[in-house]
């Protein structure tokens, strides 16, 4: 989304509002899914999760201006997105690690 | 002396400081909801099959805050094309409405925490369970009275009743009770972690009304006297309100769906 100026103030507006009308419906998506009880869970948590991540990348990428943001602000929330997954890895690593059958 | 770079951007950067300082905050704030989101995972994972509560939160209040806060980053946005573009009556409104969602918000889930703290949960000496929100509690009564549902093994309250299911006023006589408790963060694991994040959360939204407040109300003096300064402090307030937004994306579907 290109920045303001005082000539496209109602078409930024548009737009904004469509991003909104994007997450909206992603959401009430997710929330139909859950109602649904579909039989597989595992994709269930895929589907929700994977919505959750499509409306993160559209409020992150348009309202906060990331697509069109300095390389700096880029690297430093590369660094964070590395050191992000490595948390998770731990987390499920330290899951995997318990022997079958043992209380952790 | 003269702060440098609070408006022209620094030549290394490419940026005017505050943003800068303002991602690398939001960096560190990723690393500490990562690290929450990280310990819920874990917890559930790891919890016994059966015992992970499911449908404890209302759906329909969680999807209202979704729409609420959506909606007031839309707004915080606006409120800062307006002053890109001068319009200083558009700064008023739009920011009034990201103060108004704001609060609004606070108060859906104020309801929902109080919704919690009166639903107690109540051994019996009989070996069952009284499920319900709390009608009747005086300390020189010789019994309380809930509304909701007996139950006889604690497996069966890890889903909320049906729809349909009908819930009866209950007078429970005070020499029947073993133990009694509410569904505080004490209650158990999913309700401790729900508290932790939605309560870091609600700070947060506590934390961007009150900068928001400030620069709708006093802090509004700087339109006038220097007002590329004031538009960067816009800018970097809404960079942590679409934080906060993002946050509440991931939320969600985590505590209220899955």
């Amino acid at each position: 989304m290109s920045k303001p100026n005082s000539e496209n103030f109602d078409g930024y507006g548009r737009k904004c509002l469509m991003v909104f009308a994007v997450v909206m419906v992603i959401t009430l998506s997710m929330v139909a899914v859950f109602y649904a009880h579909p039989a597989n869970q595992h994709m269930a948590i895929g589907i929700t999760l994977a919505a959750a991540a499509v409306n993160a990348v559209f409020v992150a990428g348009y309202l906060m201006h990331i697509v069109s943001e300095r390389r700096l602000t880029m690297l430093v929330l590369a660094f964070t997105t590395v050191f992000f997954v490595a948390l998770l890895c731990l987390t499920i690593g330290a899951r995997l690690s318990v022997p079958v059958g043992t209380v952790h | 002396m003269e702060i440098p770079y609070t408006i022209e951007a620094r030549p290394d950067t490419g940026t005017y400081n505050a943003k800068i300082g303002m991602w690398l905050f939001l960096a560190s704030e990723m690393m500490l909801f990562g690290g929450l989101f990280s310990s819920y995972i874990l917890l559930r994972i790891g919890a016994p099959p059966g015992t992970w509560p499911h449908g404890w939160l209302s759906v329909p209040l969680g999807t209202l805050n979704t729409m609420i806060l959506s909606l007031s980053a839309i707004s915080t946005l606006m409120a800062w094309v307006a002053a890109k573009t001068n319009n200083y009556g558009r700064f008023k409104f739009f920011h009034a409405c990201t103060l108004l969602l704001a609060v609004t918000f606070l108060c859906v889930k104020s309801y929902e925490y109080h919704d919690k703290f009166i639903h107690y949960e109540v051994q019996l000496k009989d070996g069952r369970i009284a499920d319900g929100h709390m009608i009747e509690n005086k300390k020189d009564s010789d019994h309380i009275v809930l509304h909701g549902r007996y139950v006889k093994a604690h497996s069966e309250l890890m889903t909320m009743p049906a729809k349909g299911e009908k819930l009866d006023e209950m007078e429970i006589p005070r020499a029947d009770i073993v133990k009694m408790e509410n569904y505080g963060p004490w209650h158990n694991t999913f309700l401790a972690i729900y508290f932790t994040l939605t309560g870091l959360h609600a700070l947060h939204i506590i934390g961007g009304v009150l900068v928001i407040g400030y620069l709708w109300g006093p802090g509004s003096k700087m339109w006038y006297t220097n007002h590329d300064q004031f538009t960067n402090r816009l800018e970097v307030s809404g960079l942590f309100w679409h934080f906060v937004d993002l946050v509440w994306i991931f939320l969600f579907p985590v505590l209220y769906l899955l």
